[in-house]
């Protein structure tokens, strides 16, 4: 308790003029984010493996983190101001074989 | 008559404080605005003019005045009176790579093409443009990409194949 939570359940985040809201988000795999732009001007959403190109005012972007990482991103246009982190943390499971 | 002298610049000196003072009420603005005063900003197509014929490449200059571009500061804090360029063709229609060549290409690694080809320079270059009626527009843009609100726009008809204009290539970052 009073830890970050890990999610199930689909994750929001707000790309506002000139941020992410939460800059930081810990999930389960599996897990699809969306990031809405809040703000008044384009934004993007590019990281490792994911590019939302231009997210227009009030539109959205969606993507579906599977595998267990850290996961930082940007938005391109707006690169020194707005930068966040998705974690997505996995069970651990070790195989049980001899 | 020292003395008349001494107090009449004293009076001065107040009136000129005033004035000072009252211009300086700027600070007073909201916090966290995106847009940077640009007042006295404008530009305005020289090429191609408005109701022009072209070819169906298309070079295309406008001028600035009132407003400084700086390249090095594109994605940065905004500036009062610094920015960049945004040049539109039909919308954003033909801001891609293949038209707009390496301004195409920086808002293909921008996440906008379709929508804008990003200039630091006056000028820029269309290739390919179909023929037929075009409208091209310039937006006058702060670091962080939000607009100013000066703007200009033109209006011109590709008759033919071939090249139109100066010949100057755009191939400036942002």
């Amino acid at each position: 308790m009073g830890t970050a939570t890990t999610q199930a359940a689909p994750s929001e985040v707000e790309a506002f003029d000139f941020g992410f809201g939460p800059e930081e988000v810990t999930l389960k795999p599996g897990t699809t984010v969306t990031w809405t732009n809040t703000g008044e001007t384009i934004h993007t959403v590019k990281g490792k493996g994911f590019f939302s190109k231009a997210i227009d005012p009030g539109g959205g972007y969606e993507f579906t983190f599977r595998k267990p990482g850290t996961y930082k991103y940007l938005c391109t246009l707006h690169p020194t101001q707005m930068r966040g982190t998705i974690v997505v943390q996995g069970p651990l499971r070790r195989a049980a074989r001899l | 008559m020292r003395l008349r002298n001494i107090l009449l610049m004293l009076a001065l000196s107040a009136v000129a404080a005033l004035g000072l003072a009252a211009c300086g009420g700027g600070d007073d603005e909201d916090e966290g605005t995106t847009t940077a005063a640009t007042e006295g900003a404008s530009v305005s197509f020289t090429e191609p003019t408005d109701g022009a014929t072209t070819a169906s490449t298309v070079t295309a200059d406008v001028e600035v005045s009132g407003f400084e571009i700086d390249a090095a500061a594109v994605g940065k804090a905004n500036e009062e009176g610094k920015g960049h360029l945004h040049f539109s063709m039909d919308g954003g229609k033909y801001d891609y790579p293949k038209y707009s060549g390496a301004n195409g290409k920086l808002a293909e690694k921008l996440g906008v093409e379709g929508q804008y080809s990003p200039s630091t320079e006056p000028t820029i270059t269309y290739k390919g443009l179909p023929r037929g009626e075009h409208t091209l527009e310039v937006d006058l843009v702060n670091n962080d990409h939000s607009e100013t609100g000066t703007s200009a726009t033109t209006t011109f008809e590709v008759t033919s194949s071939g090249s139109s204009g100066n010949g100057a290539k755009s191939d400036s970052a942002y």
